[in-house]
């Protein structure tokens, strides 16, 4: 075959359904589609009502519809209505058919889905033909980027779901052999992701019998790249697992891998800002470097309570991995006391609007922990989550949320 | 009235496209249906006006006007737009000559259509 082949699947006779109530102009379009069936082939049928048009394309599957406007008891435009709760593939492509000087209609008719008109004193074989051929044309593009739209949105949901069960799987005991429920060291952790696949993720490991590794990344962006990076960033964490008992020095090593990985790719500015912690039960020590990460939160369950950021000792704040070469990172050493929560959090939690542009902002987040002190962990971050909600001017967030809490059930290896 | 009674009841142009598009058999399939459905609308128009049903008048009168275009009945067709006119506008008073006029058209119709039918089974 010469010439491109115009029906929407290759090879395949193209059904037709025309819908005319005067049986003149009837025997006249299918004369001309019976004409036209030398060069496409093609079946049509005739019915001339619209509820039997309805009910045809509901029962079978046509490839396009010559409608007239003017039908007994109802328009085109009805018609049009009805065949759009049908499913995209499912529908036809409409070429209305219009009288003379209702080009008002051919207008309105466009804009509710036909993809043609044709005025009756205008029906000739070439102009149907063009007609038929440029309308199955567009179906079958628009059918084209359905699929594609519908696999690319597969993918990417089983992606999200990997992503998630990635981040839901069962924390260490502590010490190492613990009973379970008497563990030195609690955590809870929620995740939301965002429409698109997520760039946010924690992890918690044993770095020693008595010592639990806490890590929360942020990667820029959302998407496939983003996703690539955590998927990267995760694979470095388990990689450099023997450097994590020092902070710094982890995120240092990360830091280097990430641009050794990075380094070609001139194109995208990707990082991710990156939160580590060693809680030390032995101790009772936090040890944590931060790159370019919020601040997270240490709550004292206490009579009051009080809200500590974990801020460097320094003051100075580090720069997020994947920027620049040989950054220094600092390790702060704060002390622990039984019953305080550690508060890992990503900025989606915070950086949700309220209609009058007000951003929730880190004071109010610490403000409304510090007023849920009393709350068992897991209602304390569904709380969290819950009042960020009723902040937001849409009552829901924009961004992945990710929030991971330590509970600090006791200090000393002695249950 | 101004229609001039000169002017012929088919258009030989209408009826040489009908041959183009499937010949001689599909002549006298137009003629066919024309004779089964064409009569009934213009007596529909005569009832309705004699009722004063606007929207039956509209409702017969629109498809009377491409029927008799798809033959070349060009007078037939003037006539049926005129009627589609007058029932959307309610003018009551043109309705009453216009149904008149159609029934004397019809009729001039008919009879050239008679003589395009001998012709082709001639």
């Amino acid at each position: 075959m010469n010439s491109p082949d115009p029906s929407p699947t290759p090879g395949r006779v193209i059904d037709i359904l025309l819908v005319e109530d005067n049986p003149m102009d009837a025997a006249l379009a299918q004369r001309m589609l019976q004409a036209l069936s030398a060069q496409i082939p093609l079946t049509a049928r005739w019915v001339d009502s619209a509820s039997k048009a309805v009910e045809e394309v509901r029962g079978r599957k046509y490839d396009l519809m010559l409608l007239d406007y003017q039908l007994p008891g109802a328009t085109g435009l009805d018609v049009l209505g009805d065949i759009r709760k049908l499913s995209d593939t499912h529908q036809p492509a409409v070429i209305m058919l219009t009288a003379s000087g209702s080009e008002q209609i051919a207008v309105e008719a466009m804009r509710s889905g036909a993809r043609d008109y044709i005025r009756k004193e205008d029906m000739a074989v070439m102009p149907l033909t063009r007609a038929i051929l440029s309308a199955l044309a567009q179906k079958r593009l628009q059918d084209e980027v359905s699929r594609h739209q519908a696999e690319t949105e597969g993918e990417l949901k089983m992606a999200r779901q990997l992503q998630e069960a990635l981040m839901t799987r069962r924390f260490p005991d502590f010490p190492s052999g613990t009973a379970a429920g008497t563990t030195a060291l609690k955590f809870h952790a929620r995740y939301l992701s965002a429409a698109d696949l997520g760039g946010d993720f924690y992890e918690v490991f044993s770095v020693s019998d008595t010592e639990a590794g806490a890590l929360i990344c942020d990667v820029t962006g959302h998407g496939v790249p983003a996703a690539l990076v955590t998927a990267m960033l995760r694979a470095l964490a388990e990689q450099l697992r023997p450097l994590a008992g020092d902070p710094a020095r982890f995120l240092a090593e990360m830091n280097r891998a990430l641009l050794a990985i990075l380094k070609d790719n001139t194109e995208n500015t990707l990082f991710a800002t990156a939160f580590y912690c060693i809680a030390d039960i032995t101790r009772g020590q936090l040890r944590f470097a931060n790159a370019g990460h919020p601040h997270p939160f240490l709550l004292h369950r206490t009579a009051p309570p009080s809200v500590v950021f974990l801020a460097n000792a320094s003051r100075k704040s580090c720069p997020a991995l994947g920027l620049i070469e040989n950054p220094t990172y600092e390790t702060t050493t704060i002390p622990l006391t039984p019953g305080d929560l550690v508060l890992l959090f990503t900025d989606g939690i915070f950086e949700v609007s309220s209609a009058d542009g007000t951003e929730r902002g880190i004071p109010r987040l610490a403000a409304e922990l510090q007023a849920g002190a009393a709350l068992p962990p897991p209602r304390l971050l569904d709380t969290l989550i819950e009042k960020g909600r009723a902040f937001s001017a849409t009552g829901t967030y924009s961004d992945d949320v990710c929030l991971l809490a330590l509970e600090i059930a006791r200090i000393g290896t002695n249950a | 009235m101004t229609e001039s009674p000169i002017e012929p009841a088919i258009d030989p142009a209408a009826i040489e496209k009908l041959r183009e598009l499937g010949g001689n058999p599909f002549i006298l399939q137009m003629l066919d249906i024309f004779t089964t459905y064409v009569p009934g609308k213009v007596h529909e128009i005569e009832t309705a006006v004699l009722s004063g049903d606007l929207e039956a008048i509209r409702a017969a009168a629109h498809p009377l006007k491409s029927s008799a275009s798809n033959i070349g009945a060009t007078t037939l067709r003037t006539l049926a737009t005129r009627a589609e006119i007058a029932a959307e506008t309610g003018r009551h008073d043109e309705l009453s000559s216009i149904a008149a006029a159609l029934v004397t058209e019809l009729a001039r119709v008919t009879t050239a259509l008679a003589q395009v039918r001998s012709t082709l089974t001639a």
